[in-house]
């Protein structure tokens, strides 16, 4: 090896790394063709460079099981903390997949409330009773969601539930980004298959029941929007009367009242809610749901605006839609046990 | 990934959505690793090191104010904590104790490359490590260091002519016993 040799080294590193210019790599080849030294000397770095592409492609192979565990490091942070119950309400309220379970929250007071507005006669055309048998009846819902809120990403989400399913898909730019599939057949827990589209990533999780008694309508109710009107009409609330929505006359109920989600976590202050329901005086099923909902919490502020539409109420929902689809080249995560809540 | 994406993947972490979260340790992990493992040298302390920064990191995620800066600030987090691990590590080491291998490997190539690459200064092994966890893109490691391409070029290039030297002396060590 000469002196040019040496000069030579660099750019016999560059180009096994593969960091080399075309030209460069043309000229440094016209080398290599006469010198034996730097034949030598670039077939020993191609071989490190196999050794260190194995070396790393070893620990990638244990990098799913590193991720899993930080996953459950994650989850036991989580439940030590004392702010659980915060924790559990931020899920409710803000994930997007669960926003519209907010409702089973309440269900004590639902059940007074629905107590407190049975005895109370109606003097419109809309029987609110009837509303409430209705939607309690239905058997499938379809429902779009469009959540106002300045941070979020997607335009809009569909969800469809049943009694024992939900899927819901997320919207962006006319094509679907995400896919919650939940099975809520099981008696303790909800499986949730969350498919990231843009990913291609699936995440599989178990959620159990709290222990504080939050979510006991899960498994037939959590996401069914028939308890936005026992929502509303369990707390103080008030009649806007008649308006026409895309050529249905409708009626409607509003209520600022906090009480309509129960007891709150106490770390979350200055709670402010506005709800307005509207229903279809023809039909008796409700067709707009606008919902704005502020507050603090750890010194800062949140703020949740989201609109439900285009309802289909009382639909046949085929099992095939809830049946998880997921492409053969998506890679799947799974959450290691059971995710509290 | 796709950075507008990853946005809404961090806004949803931020809001406390847990399968968020696995898609961000996914997609993170392993850019985190490596510049641990480049830091630290040694595969069992890059893990824990990791593990510490991705908690931490996940614990204050609602404190990030630009979603599209997760990856320098998750990074920061682990460089500061791998610069507290290497301090205590000063304090703790006794002279003379024998240094821990790279990982548990029993493969005789991957020890003497392991030993190799440890015996590497930081500056050189950061950056190499880097290259190797991350498809071997010198551009995104220069984004990822806020160093120039022509930097993280040569600070590659250095690393690679380091590690034949260095592999190449033990070698000749074992040939002359």
């Amino acid at each position: 090896m000469n002196s040019d040799c040496e000069k030579m080294k660099d750019q016999i590193a560059d180009l096994v790394t593969g960091i080399l210019s075309e030209a460069q790599t043309q000229k440094l080849q016209q080398h290599l063709a006469q010198c034996t030294a730097c034949r030598d000397y670039a077939r020993a770095l191609r071989n490190e460079d196999i050794f260190l592409t194995v070396f790393v492609e070893t620990m990638e192979t244990d990098m799913t099981r590193h991720q899993e565990r930080l996953l459950q490091a994650i989850d036991l942070s989580y439940q030590s903390r004392n702010n659980e119950p915060l924790l559990i309400w931020r899920t409710i309220m803000k994930s997007p997949i669960i926003k519209l379970a907010a409702a089973a929250v309440v269900i004590v007071v639902v059940i007074l409330g629905l107590f407190e507005f049975v005895k109370t006669e109606s003097t419109s055309g809309v029987v609110w009773a009837e509303v409430v048998r209705k939607v309690g009846a239905s058997r499938g819902l379809i429902v779009r969601c469009t959540d106002l809120s300045p941070s979020n990403e997607d335009d809009y989400s569909i969800t469809y539930t049943s009694s024992k399913y939900c899927r819901k898909d997320f919207y962006k730019d006319g094509q679907i980004i995400r896919t919650c599939y939940v099975d809520f057949t099981a008696s303790d827990t909800a499986t949730l298959i969350d498919v990231f589209h843009t990913h291609k990533l699936h995440v599989t999780a178990k959620y159990k029941k709290s222990e504080n008694g939050l979510f006991l309508e899960w498994r037939d109710d959590w996401t069914n929007p028939r308890f936005l009107v026992q929502r509303i009409l369990s707390a103080e609330h008030s009649k806007l009367g008649q308006k026409t929505i895309e050529g249905v006359l409708c009626e409607g109920i509003e209520t600022t009242d906090p009480a309509c989600f129960g007891p709150l976590p106490e770390q979350i202050n200055n709670l402010q809610v506005e709800f307005r329901l509207w229903v279809s005086a023809e039909t008796g099923y409700p067709v707009l749901y606008e919902s704005k909902m502020s507050g603090e919490s750890e010194g800062q502020m949140w703020e949740l605006e989201y609109v439900m539409d285009q309802f289909q109420w009382d639909v046949e929902l085929g099992p095939d839609i809830f049946e998880p689809n997921i492409p053969p080249d998506y890679e799947g995560v799974t959450r290691p046990g059971i995710v509290g809540l | 990934m796709n950075a507008r994406l990853d946005n809404s993947v961090i806004r949803a972490c931020q809001k406390g959505d847990k399968a968020a979260l696995a898609v961000l340790v996914k997609g993170y992990y392993q850019g985190v690793f490596a510049l641990c493992l480049g830091m630290l040298g040694n595969v069992h302390d890059a893990e824990d090191a990791t593990q510490e920064a991705m908690l931490k990191g996940l614990a204050r995620i609602k404190k990030l104010r630009k979603s599209d800066q997760f990856e320098p600030w998750i990074l920061q987090i682990a460089r500061n904590l791998c610069i507290d691990f290497l301090r205590r590590r000063k304090r703790i080491r006794a002279p003379g104790v024998k240094e821990p291998r790279l990982s548990d490997s029993h493969n005789s190539d991957h020890d003497d490359l392991e030993r190799a690459i440890r015996r590497l200064p930081q500056e050189l092994r950061v950056p190499l490590t880097m290259f190797y966890f991350n498809g071997k893109n010198a551009k995104t490691i220069a984004d990822k260091l806020n160093i120039s391409h022509s930097g993280a070029c040569q600070k590659i290039r250095e690393a690679r002519r380091q590690l034949h030297e260095l592999l190449t002396e033990r070698t000749d060590d074992e040939q002359r016993l």
